[in-house]
């Protein structure tokens, strides 16, 4: 019994009359019914404003409403919509709680846990883009109920409930962001807050009820984890009762059964659909001390976001932060005063589809602008959810990782380690197209070339295939290195998968011109797009294990003139490789934790003195040191002695020795003006 | 606006039931929150140290940057934070400059990298020496003034101090939190 009612507002009083005359006599004749099957019970549904009666049937009056209300079939579908939605939510939500440890170590982890698992992945993506559709269907519920006049006096309460569902769902969005514990959670909620404290009178006594400490902790996450699944779902369950006598007096009146399953069922169609085209995303986990530069709001916030970015501090941008959204707000809530249900067509229904139409033009238009101001961020580069990291920048966040499991091969891991690890892992994915920013007076010099460099291309723009390859071999001795370490079950297991972790990124290092300074000729800059095919037959001329800091080839285009300067540089660096030994010495003797590890130290040695042999052999016939080789060959066994050393006063020694080997090669060339005996004093 | 099918003392007793039930919730649950926000954050911060004197005066090394006037580079210190009832440290990325040249604590200043607009970590710009920050786009310059942008002020100062450690001159920065969002530069204890 699908009947066509045209929009009731719209039409003329006459047809309304009509209509509402229609409409009464069904339901008295239903209600009748329904009276005499349970004449003796009182009616169980006893809302005031959901009871019809014959009585107060009048045009122009309240019964106006209650009659017009519940029949609007865009009312009563979108209620099915959102109840759709909300129940996909509220399952999801309940799944995902049963994982979910509150507290600042472990929220990330069990969060990516589940992320980790098929069944846990979809829960959180539906749950998510769930969530996204509570927002759109509250937009169009509330859109709807302005276009059609519905905010009218006396069905104020229907409209207030809609306000208070919008409400409602910002809350959950804003509770339940931080959860995940990720770095955009807790940067972006570190923001929100801090904004939070700007709202005069109560803003930072909120700020700290809800911080609970000095910033985000185990505090937070319990406080938000309690708001987001108890308070929240509590205050929503009363709203829910009201709202749910809504949609069932609409449905019992006006459409089939048929078209609110097909609703029902398109919701969850659309809700499942976004989440597989965009699950829900979980970052790198979550920590206050590293600098996060993507960390953009929601959605839906993004057109606060962009008036923040033009708004001065101070009173303007309390304006913007809390008097615009709090007046909005105010004007929503006051609109049922400012008129009251008649048989006309309302008033102010065309200044307020007017006002509504362009606000949300406004909206998207302001949301719209900071995405495209991230996509062209950075020439081209992009920033905030579009944001390609450049190399070095992966390098950083993964030498803090490296940093945190620690590099000793004595040291146990932390506890924690399974939390960097799912970063690596990540970050490794990161480095499978990687990208490298070109500084700026290489950039002055290219104008009119785009900017990006990528690693696997030789400078000529072609791609340099033993390079993609090799590359492409240590990022998957990373990735399985950190998956190792993720699935550790043992001690011995993690220390091991620590050090293939370790080797993947050393081997990057030592043949990359990350942090070359072996690199003679700047690169030239090139673009391509991303899609390069990299051929598998070709096989790579040297194995990855016997792969050198520096670039034999590059070596060779090395001019006989430069050499001497390029053997300072790098004798300068072996220096504050030895300043650094000679230091982890001392805390060697002292018996304390080494600020560095000594390993890494090592690694930089060996880096720096593995090329002096080769200089020699490249440049026997111009170079001016005769007698280099024998002492390079000192200097290498004084080094591997060196490692052999564990403690104290040994090291110390062997140290000692290694400097009076290098002082051999110091002597020899004039540009080294300093001597390491002067450091062993 | 009683209707024929409902009794105004029943929708009063329905009212006056829910009211009480809610309010016991609501009463309980306040009781809650006034335990949990009982001395919530840590007061007075202590000087952290960062390196030995010369580790930082070294003109090669990790501090190198600093051996010239002007240069800044950013240092990792460990903060304690209070976490509800405990403890807990981490790692903040500060800012260390050199403003003269010498050895003695004024030739050194640090900047807190927290961006007073909206408490986004601010970074060094490629030029190494003015810092932006990437949530609202809003430029300090080396000194941490502002230079542009909906900051009400320019980045905050912290505390540099030389003093004794294991009897060798170490530099320590004091770490402090300042109220974000407002033009005057005030601690938050």
């Amino acid at each position: 019994m699908v009947e066509t009612l045209p929009d009731p507002s719209a039409s003329d009083p006459e047809r309304i009359k009509q209509e509402l005359m229609a409409e009464a006599e069904r339901e008295l004749a239903r209600r009748a019914a329904e009276e005499s099957r349970k004449k003796s019970r009182p009616p169980a549904d006893s809302d005031a404003e959901t009871v019809l009666s014959g009585e107060t049937l009048r045009v122009g009056g309240t019964s106006v409403y209650r009659v017009m209300h519940p029949a609007s079939p865009v009312s009563a579908m979108v209620a099915s919509a959102l109840l759709a939605a909300l129940a996909m939510v509220a399952g999801s939500g309940i799944g995902l709680a049963l994982g979910f440890a509150p507290t600042a170590e472990d929220a990330y982890s069990s969060v990516g846990a589940m992320h980790d698992s098929a069944a846990g992945a979809a829960l959180r993506s539906i749950h998510y883009q769930g969530a996204n559709v509570l927002v759109y269907l509250s937009v169009v519920y509330v859109m709807h109920l302005i276009w059609s006049g519905f905010f009218r006096r006396p069905g104020h309460w229907i409209w207030w409930r809609a306000l208070a569902l919008c409400l409602l769902v910002l809350l959950f969005g804003a509770t339940g962001q931080l959860l995940p514990m990720d770095q955009n959670a807790v940067h972006g909620t570190h923001i929100r807050l801090g904004y939070l404290a700007d709202v005069p009178v109560a803003g930072e006594a909120l700020r700290s009820a809800l911080l609970g400490g000095d910033e985000i902790g185990t505090a937070t996450v319990a406080r938000f984890y309690a708001l987001h699944a108890i308070v929240l779902p509590a205050l929503g369950l009363v709203l829910l009762r009201r709202f749910w006598r809504d949609a069932r007096q609409a449905q019992a009146s006006r459409a089939s059964l048929l078209a609110h399953g097909l609703v029902i069922g398109l919701t969850v169609l659309l809700v499942l659909f976004l989440g597989s085209v965009s699950p829900a995303p979980l970052g790198l986990s979550g920590d206050l001390g590293e600098p996060f530069e993507d960390a953009r709001p929601e959605w839906y916030a993004l057109p606060l976001y962009q008036l923040l970015k033009w708004l001065p501090a101070g009173v303007m941008q309390l304006l913007g932060l809390v008097v615009l959204p709090l007046g909005a707000a105010a004007f929503l809530m006051v609109l049922p005063w400012l008129e009251r249900v008649s048989a006309e067509p309302a008033r102010l229904r065309w200044p307020l589809r007017l006002l509504s139409v362009a606000v949300l033009a406004l909206c998207v238009g302001l949301g719209v602008w900071p995405l495209i101001e991230d996509v062209r961020a950075n020439e081209g580069q992009g920033a905030g959810l579009f944001a390609r990291h450049d190399v070095e920048h992966l390098m950083e966040a993964l030498k803090r990782r490296n940093d945190a499991l620690g590099h000793s091969r004595h040291e146990g891991l932390p506890d924690d380690a399974h939390r960097h690890a799912r970063d690596i892992w990540q970050l490794a994915q990161q480095l499978r197209e990687p990208l490298r920013r070109v500084p700026a007076d290489e950039r002055a010099k290219y104008p009119e070339r785009p900017i990006l460099v990528d690693y696997n291309l030789q400078p000529d723009g072609r791609l340099d295939d033993v390079r993609a390859r090799r590359w492409r071999e240590w990022v998957d001795a990373m990735e399985a290195g950190a998956r190792r370490l993720y699935a550790a079950n043992s001690d011995a297991d993690q220390r091991k998968a620590r050090e293939e972790i370790r080797k993947a990124c050393v081997n990057c290092h030592d043949s990359y011109d990350v942090n070359d300074p072996v690199n003679p000729e700047p690169r030239r800059v090139v673009f391509v797009t991303r899609t390069v095919e990299v051929k598998p037959e070709i096989k790579p001329e040297v194995k990855p294990e016997a792969l050198l800091f520096f670039d034999e080839a590059k070596f060779k285009g090395l001019k006989a003139a430069e050499v001497p300067g390029k053997t300072s540089t790098l004798m300068k660096r072996m220096k504050t490789c030895c300043v650094e030994l000679l230091q982890h010495a001392e805390l060697l003797k002292a018996d304390k934790p080494p600020t560095r590890s000594i390993e890494q130290a090592f690694l930089d040695l060996q880096a720096c003195s593995a090329p002096l042999p080769v200089i020699h052999d490249q440049f026997k016939k111009t170079f001016p040191y005769p007698g280099w080789k024998q002492a390079c060959d000192d200097t290498d066994l004084a080094l591997r002695e060196l490692l052999k050393a564990r403690r104290g006063d040994d090291f110390k020694a062997r140290i000692l020795k290694l400097g009076r080997a290098c002082d051999t090669c110091h002597e020899l060339n004039e540009e080294v003006d300093f001597r390491f005996s002067d450091l062993f004093k | 606006m009683a209707e024929p099918t409902q009794t105004p003392d029943a929708a009063r007793r329905e009212f006056v039931r829910a009211g009480l039930l809610g309010g016991i919730c609501a009463a309980c649950a306040a009781a809650g929150v006034l335990t949990l926000s009982a001395g919530a954050t840590s007061g007075e911060a202590e000087a952290v140290a960062v390196a030995p004197m010369e580790k930082v005066l070294d003109e090669l090394g990790p501090f190198a940057a600093l051996s010239v006037v002007g240069g800044a580079l950013p240092v990792e210190i460990t903060i304690a934070r209070r976490d509800g009832w405990r403890l807990r440290t981490r790692r903040q990325q500060v800012f260390l400059r050199r403003v003269k040249a010498g050895q003695t604590a004024e030739c050194f200043a640090a900047l807190s990298p927290i961006c007073p607009h909206a408490g986004c970590s601010v970074e060094m710009a490629g030029d190494k020496k003015s810092f932006h920050c990437p949530c609202h786009d809003a430029r300090f310059a080396a000194d941490g003034s502002l230079a542009e942008g909906p900051s009400p002020r320019g980045l905050d100062a912290l505390e540099v101090s030389i003093a004794a450690r294991d009897d060798k001159p170490w530099l320590f920065i004091k770490w402090q939190d300042f109220v974000i969002g407002m033009a005057e530069r005030k601690a938050r204890s």
